[in-house]
């Protein structure tokens, strides 16, 4: 058989309840009491330190883990273009001048262009 | 201590659907899924959960009537209680 204060948890836990029937159930005072014992009872829950809430919580996860991959993904994606974007500005006039040189080597052989070796005929 | 003694107490499916909805905050249709049952089948076990430990922290709970919370129930920062 339902509780007919059902209503009161539904209406707590944001879930579907018929406006009529939480109404009938506030009517009476002790639908009041108890709607107000259960909003103490959940801050109770929530305020204790040794409660293993969050180990339920992973379940939650399989639903944000798209979002985490596309986010990582984007991120991946603007790091490279911002490299490219930087990268090319620093091409042309930035680019440092080639340094003037400190050592000049002269050649100790003259070099000349040697006659290749041919056949003579008789 | 009284939570986690009243807790104890509980069936294991009670308890893991209260704290499911209670400290993990899922919805009827999650716990269901989660733990094989119909919605209704939960919204009447959280119920059915909630009304005994109501009677069982009857003391702590008349002592946090006097007190500011949310309806949420999430506390604010500094205050815990066990």
């Amino acid at each position: 058989m339902t509780d007919s204060n059902e209503v009161i948890s539904a209406f707590l836990d944001d879930e579907t309840f018929e406006p009529e029937a939480l109404g009938e159930a506030l009517a009476d005072p002790a639908g009041r009491e108890l709607l107000i014992d259960l909003i103490v009872l959940r801050h109770v829950v929530q305020s204790a330190d040794s409660v293993p809430a969050r180990a339920v919580t992973h379940r939650k996860w399989p639903l944000k883990k798209p979002l985490r991959a596309a986010l990582a993904a984007a991120s991946l994606i603007l790091a490279i273009a911002a490299g490219y974007v930087v990268g090319g500005r620093r091409t042309g006039a930035e680019m440092p001048e080639t340094p003037m040189a400190t050592r000049v080597i002269q050649p100790t052989t003259s070099w000349a262009v040697k006659p290749t070796a041919s056949v003579v005929a008789p | 201590m009284a939570l986690n003694q009243a807790l104890s107490a509980l069936p294991p499916l009670d308890r893991d659907v209260f704290l499911m909805r209670e400290a993990a905050g899922l919805g009827y249709a999650e716990i269901a899924g989660a733990c094989d049952l119909t919605p209704d089948a939960v919204r009447s076990r959280v119920h059915r959960t909630r009304l005994q430990l109501r009677s069982q922290l009857a003391a702590p709970i008349a002592t946090l009537r006097t007190v500011p919370i949310r309806r949420s129930g999430i506390p604010e920062e500094g205050s815990h209680h066990d």
